[in-house]
């Protein structure tokens, strides 16, 4: 095999496969549409229709794109280091509920001020939950995956009984009170279109992960530990303390996503504030191969799927249900990929034998 | 034309490279015949195009005079050829007999008579000299009675001719004197034998012609009786080789290192290391010999920081640091050549220049801030690194994991001595090199000695640890069995301490 590159090139060929597992999916989708006797091309036309249809509906793909992409990038920053964060969706939901709290209960702030010290809550809240996992791996070496697993399930039902008892709002509600107008993200476009601040926020977190990972030392270290944790061991670099380090970023970002959601669109916390988006992150970040600036792209795809998914329902009939077997069935043919991969491979070494550059 | 195997004109290009170039061999039936060459120069293509892997571009095979066609390795075992890999491919929880009948198992569809295979399987080794209990299961058989198994499993379906892959490269000295006699025992009953190998000792004493390949290309044959070790060295690598060189060292300096009555054990399991003391001076190479497994690869860990010792006390420059991390023991002149390059010392899927900074990626002059790295200075670095090391690769923007042994090998050595230590480990550095990058890899040691830094080689192999060393220490279940001068101590002596014969600390000085 000729060299691969650890650059530009190297990730544009790994895109391309992926975009034929995402083609694969969609045909795979469309079959069994087909099957339920729904019309596969008039229901995707609605779901693209709905999430690109018109600038407004755009602008909500976007908007939507903002949590996923944070909890897409904690996912890569955790991936990258070898660390398995399934718990995106427990550390985002803490996220939120904290940028909920700091944003009812401080008041008489300015925006200037108001806005970053939520959102840092925001941040401390998803790395506080992550520190637990990170924390039993550390010291009782208890499986990260198991570990943000089950945490997923106590945030859920902690950060409910919160929104249902001491947050409560007034009447019958399944939500907190308003957070002060003070911490809300400005609005960068008018109605009908809906974009905040938080879509720059997301950006700007994908470029600053991208520096993390190719431009600092800590960086250039986690990837080592992800790629080859013994090389990195002998090499002197402390194994245990990156992959603790990367689970807490990991968390912090995945707290980002609650914090801007509440603080962007929400408004207050409400009971299924995340409703998937911390899962989501995984085949976000799945598609991009953990690179953070494909992320900003891959997370689009996910988003839209989620507000087109309501057009093709009242449009074309077809259930929203179908959307998220969909997203499964993108994540099955994503795993496939590396089978594929593994063949392509093989065929070419079987061609091409060692070839290696004497 | 009465040869066993005739190779015609075989060619088998690859894309963009060809790795066989109109190869013509011929060996005549009851013949050892050594192909030698560097890794890369396409003994093993070959070989799989013999045994039915890959099929040739180019070229006819020709057993017994009659043209052959393989399509697979099916064809080529009724064809009566068998081949014995380098890594054994056995199931250690069968049995011997289980383990050779498999896929040809006696008996009807339903029952395998195994009394039958078993008893079939006994004769065959008692032909062959080869002592092997057919009952035994793989798990409990040593290196050598594996092999054994495998020449077996080969014999059992009736080859002819059989290709052995580098079947040294995982025996003892003593182990090695076995195997020749197998194969002369092989040879005595018209087996036919193709041996892969560069290890010239042996070569020479078991195989009546060399055929040199060099780039694909074959450069000559030769009747064993009629050349010579430089030769052959010669032909290998397109020049000549200083095969035995010891300068003495003009300088002993002080104790770099020194172990002072270190003991290693893993909770209950025996103990792995055993009251270890000993110095390295600055201005020598220490070899530490002996047969793997006993305990060389916990002092490697134990010197490098990865494990700490359960007792006793690691010096360096007269400080203990046996409670020190491994990067701070880095920082302060200890490197390392782990054994496996691929698991211990490479990260593979980074680039070349990424790979020769591993483990100095923190020190300031790769930075441009106390967070940020520079990566001008890192391509800098590299580019002048392949130079000076001759790391042959398109650039070093490409990942370490296309590059052949020999210069993944050269990554490390370039790493390791760029952080210019006062001790430097090495622990198998020249596995599965050829004779030209293990020459680099030994010179890479010597420089390191001239300029009075201390060395540790660590090395299953005899040869390599009596050519290189100034003194030996030879580990035997975890204990020194000895340290000597390497001037005036022979194979023997170094085989008998290994396997716990010899008279302790015999020739030799104690550190």
């Amino acid at each position: 095999m000729k060299g691969k590159r650890e650059t530009i090139n190297g990730i544009l060929l790994e895109t391309g496969i992926t975009f034929l597992a995402i083609f694969l999916a969609i045909v795979a989708g469309g079959a069994v549409m087909a099957l339920f006797g729904y019309n596969p091309v008039s229901a995707y036309a609605a779901l693209a229709k709905g999430a690109f249809g018109t600038f407004a509906a755009f602008t909500s793909t976007l908007t939507k794109s903002v949590p996923i992409m944070f909890t897409g990038l904690a996912v890569a920053v955790a991936f990258k280091c070898g660390v398995f964060n399934i718990g995106a969706e427990g550390q985002m939901l803490m996220g939120a509920l904290s940028a909920g709290i700091a944003g009812i209960y401080i008041r008489f702030l300015p925006a200037i001020l108001h806005i970053p010290v939520t959102l840092a809550a925001a941040c401390l809240g998803g790395m506080a939950w992550a520190f637990i996992p990170a924390g039993l791996k550390q010291k009782f070496k208890v499986d990260v995956v198991i570990g943000t697993i089950m945490l997923n399930y106590i945030a859920e039902y902690f950060v409910q009984y919160m929104i249902l008892n001491p947050l409560k709002a007034d009447g019958v509600a399944t939500s907190t009170r308003a957070i002060e107008k003070t911490a809300m993200l400005p609005k960068l476009l008018s109605a009908p279109n809906v974009l905040n601040l938080g879509y720059v926020l997301a950006v700007g977190a994908a470029f600053l992960v991208y520096f993390l990972f190719w431009h600092t030392t800590r960086g250039y270290e986690m990837r080592a530990v992800g790629l080859n944790p013994t090389a990195s061991r002998w090499s002197g670099i402390n194994v245990e303390k990156n992959a603790f380090l990367a689970l807490i970023i990991s968390g912090g970002l995945a707290g980002l996503a609650g914090g801007i959601e509440v603080t962007g669109s929400l408004g207050k916390v409400i009971v299924g504030a995340s409703s998937g988006y911390g899962f989501n992150g995984i085949p976000v970040a799945l598609i991009a191969h953990n690179n953070p600036l494909i992320i900003i792209f891959s997370s689009l795809i996910l988003a839209a799927m989620r507000t087109g998914a309501m057009m093709m329902q009242t449009s074309a009939g077809v259930s929203k249900n179908m959307v998220d077997m969909i997203q499964g069935l993108i994540i099955v043919f994503l795993c496939a990929e590396y089978v594929f991969r593994y063949y392509i491979k093989k065929g070419l070494e079987k061609a091409g034998g060692n070839v290696s550059c004497q | 034309m009465s040869y066993k195997i005739q190779l015609e004109n075989i060619t088998k290009r690859f894309p963009g490279v060809t790795a066989n170039d109109h190869i013509h061999i011929s060996v005549e039936k009851g013949e050892i015949h050594t192909l030698a060459g560097e890794n890369g120069a396409g003994k093993s293509t070959l070989m799989n195009i013999l045994f039915g892997l890959y099929q040739p571009t180019e070229g006819q095979i020709y057993i017994d005079g009659k043209p052959e066609v393989f399509h697979s390795s099916k064809d080529s075992i009724r064809c009566g050829i068998g081949m014995v890999h380098q890594h054994f491919m056995l199931v250690p929880r069968l049995t011997v007999t289980e383990n050779i009948i498999a896929g040809k198992e006696p008996g009807n569809r339903i029952s395998i008579d195994r009394h039958k295979a078993a008893k079939e399987i006994q004769e065959l080794s008692d032909l062959y000299g080869m002592r092997i209990d057919p009952y035994k299961k793989v798990a409990d058989l040593t290196v050598t009675e594996q092999q054994r198994v495998e020449i077996l499993k080969v014999l059992y379906r009736r080859a002819e001719i059989l290709i052995f892959d580098e079947p040294t490269a995982v025996l003892t000295p003593q182990e090695i004197d076995e195997f020749c006699e197998i194969l002369l025992k092989l040879k005595e009953k018209g087996k036919t034998i193709l041996f892969i190998s560069h290890k010239l000792a042996e070569v020479f004493r078991i195989s009546d012609n060399i055929t040199v390949i060099r780039l694909g290309k074959v450069v000559g044959t030769r009747k064993v009786s009629e050349t010579t070790p430089e030769e052959i060295t010669q032909m290998m690598v397109g020049r000549s080789v200083d095969l035995n060189r010891r300068e003495r060292p003009a300088f002993k300096g002080e104790a770099v290192l020194e172990l002072e009555g270190v003991e290693y054990k893993k909770n209950k399991e025996p103990k792995k290391l055993d009251n270890i003391s000993f110095a390295v001076h600055a201005g020598e190479i220490l070899g530490i010999a002996g047969i793997d497994g006993n305990g060389q690869h916990e002092l490697a860990r134990i010197i490098c920081g990865l494990a700490a010792p359960t007792k006793g006390q690691v010096k360096y420059h007269g400080r203990d640091i046996s409670g020190e991390s491994i990067r701070s023991r880095k920082d302060s002149g200890i490197a390392c050549i782990p054994e496996d390059r691929h698991l211990e010392g490479l990260v593979l899927d980074y680039s070349i220049e990424n790979n020769l900074i591993l483990g100095q990626h923190h020190l300031p002059k790769f930075k441009r801030s106390k967070f940020v790295m520079d990566h001008r200075k890192i391509r800098q670095n590299g580019l002048e690194l392949k130079e000076r090391f001759d790391i042959r690769c398109p650039g070093t923007d490409v990942t370490a994991s296309t590059l052949s042994g020999g210069n993944q090998q050269k990554i490390i050595i370039a790493r390791e001595v760029m952080a210019n230590p006062d001790l430097l480990i090495a622990i198998q550095p020249t596995r599965g090199l050829d004779v030209g990058a293990e020459e680099f890899v030994h010179q890479a040691l010597y420089d390191q000695r001239n300029s009075k830094k201390a060395v540790i080689l660590i090395s299953f192999e005899l040869d390599e640890i009596l050519a290189i060393s100034d003194r030996i220490m030879v580990l035997h279940k975890g204990q020194i069995a000895g340290i000597v001068d390497a001037e005036h101590t022979t194979r023997e002596q170094l085989g008998a301490m290994m396997l716990g014969l010899g008279d302790k600390n015999e020739g030799g000085e104690t550190a």
